[in-house]
């Protein structure tokens, strides 16, 4: 792998990081608004 | 009369004197920083607990160099390169933490076993008050990770030994450990080194970062603690097992870590005490000291001198600053975005040296202003670290196994 490939493969990582991380906090809000009805 | 040499009586001594002069200068000196190591941990200047196991182990194994054959010299603590399944039978049998090192320690089983301590230790309620703030406080705290890739490239380390090097700037023990042990076994020894070795330093380290990025002003901001929702055990557990079930199946490889720290927490959250006593206390401290121990005994002088373990600590810590700056600058924008109601010294926290890093964000703060409250803000951080952390090396896992 070139350094060349190496920034694009990294910026790929961060996109793909990205995208679960916010769609895990995405699932905690579901979860919190599906099980925490009326307990709030 | 009975006709012995005193150097034949006193074999580390004989080894030092029968060794070349850079492996003997190289023992002397890890000898001097175990010693350092763990006075540094009594102190509670650098991690005691695992430090103080470590230093010991460190200042042991180089101390105790004997002649196991009239041309070989090495110890009988434990031999980190045998593969051959014949003389591993055999070594087990010598070496006094082989058993432990084979059974537990290279196959990721200590790793995992943290995990499930920490997961027990983590109220991920503080998460769930504020996912998103959170998350993306975290995923700042990764940049070093990401940014190293391309760099240990650049040093001519393969894909896999840079993902293994750079997943350092997550500043997560256990998880550095399981990446190293299936990305690159052969660079395990001295990337678990350098990684506990940073890991300690971040108390040292971070402060200074904080000072030179964020002004006082901003540092001493309180935060209003009155807003943080409250989050029921069934919200917490429901979310654990459904995120669990979910980044397990988008990435099986780091399945046993996943499922480790969130058990950790569904056993925390629901509430079954003995096992809450069993994990958090005999198996997270019991884990912690030998994984203090071993590594203090792999810091052998053959190891260190080891050219590659340069590369690995210039990497190491470049990742772990380029994470905690990515962190800070998280902090940054998110005290911009909320309006200048976020204090931007939570962005420290982002880096997942759980909680280390809470700690040193809290009591920074504290120091700038002794009313400011930002801990359960920086737990939050710190809990969605350990996820990223754990989710980018599920990412490295899979892309590059």
């Amino acid at each position: 792998m070139t350094v060349g490939e190496s920034i694009q493969f990294a910026g790929l990582v961060y996109l793909i990081l990205i995208a679960i991380g916010f769609g895990t906090a995405g699932l905690i809000k579901a979860m919190s608004i599906f099980f925490g009805k009326g307990k709030q | 009369m009975l006709d012995f040499e005193v150097l034949q009586l006193f074999q580390g001594i004989a080894t030092l004197v029968a060794q070349d002069p850079l492996h003997a200068i190289a023992r002397v000196v890890l000898m001097l920083m175990g010693i350092a190591f763990v006075y540094l941990g009594y102190k509670g200047i650098l991690e005691a607990l695992i430090m103080i196991p470590m230093g010991l182990g460190m200042a042991a194994v180089n101390a105790s160099v004997l002649f196991l054959a009239p041309d070989k010299t090495g110890t009988i603590f434990l031999d980190p390169l045998i593969t051959d399944p014949a003389a591993l039978v055999n070594i087990i049998q010598v070496n006094w933490l082989q058993p432990i090192y084979t059974m537990s320690f290279s196959n990721g089983l200590i790793a995992c076993l943290v995990f499930i301590g920490i997961g027990v230790l983590c109220d991920i309620g503080y998460v769930l008050a504020r996912p998103f703030s959170s998350m993306f406080i975290a995923l700042w705290g990764e940049l070093g990770s990401v940014a190293v890739f391309p760099l240990a490239i650049a040093f001519g380390m393969t894909p896999q030994e840079a993902a293994a090097t750079a997943i350092v700037g997550g500043a997560d023990g256990p998880m550095v450990l399981f990446t190293s042990l299936i990305l690159s076994p052969h660079l395990f020894v001295p990337i678990g080194i350098v990684a506990y070795l940073y890991l300690s330093l971040c108390y040292g380290l971070y402060p200074y970062l904080i000072k030179v990025m964020i002004p006082k002003k901003m540092a001493a901001l309180p935060m209003d603690l009155s807003k943080m929702p409250k989050i029921t055990p069934l919200q917490k557990i429901m979310f654990a097992v459904i995120a669990c079930t979910v980044l397990c199946l988008l990435f099986p490889v780091a399945g046993p870590l996943f499922s480790s720290f969130f058990v950790g927490i569904i056993i925390r959250e629901a509430g079954v005490k003995p096992y809450i006593e069993l994990l958090e206390t005999t198996i997270l401290y019991s884990s912690t000291f030998f994984l203090g121990l071993i590594l203090g005994v792999l810091c052998e002088a053959n190891t260190i001198l080891d050219p590659r373990v340069l590369k690995i600590l210039v990497l190491g810590s470049t990742a772990l600053m380029i994470s905690g700056v990515g962190g800070l600058f998280g902090g940054i924008l998110m005290y911009y975005i909320s309006g200048k109601k976020f204090n931007p010294v939570v962005g420290i926290a982002g880096v997942s040296c759980t909680p280390t890093t809470s700690k040193v964000a809290q009591k920074y703060v504290a120091k700038v202003n002794p009313r400011a409250m930002i801990m359960p803000f920086a737990l939050g951080c710190n809990v969605s670290g350990v996820i990223t952390t754990a989710i980018l090396a599920g990412i490295y896992c899979a892309l590059l196994k």
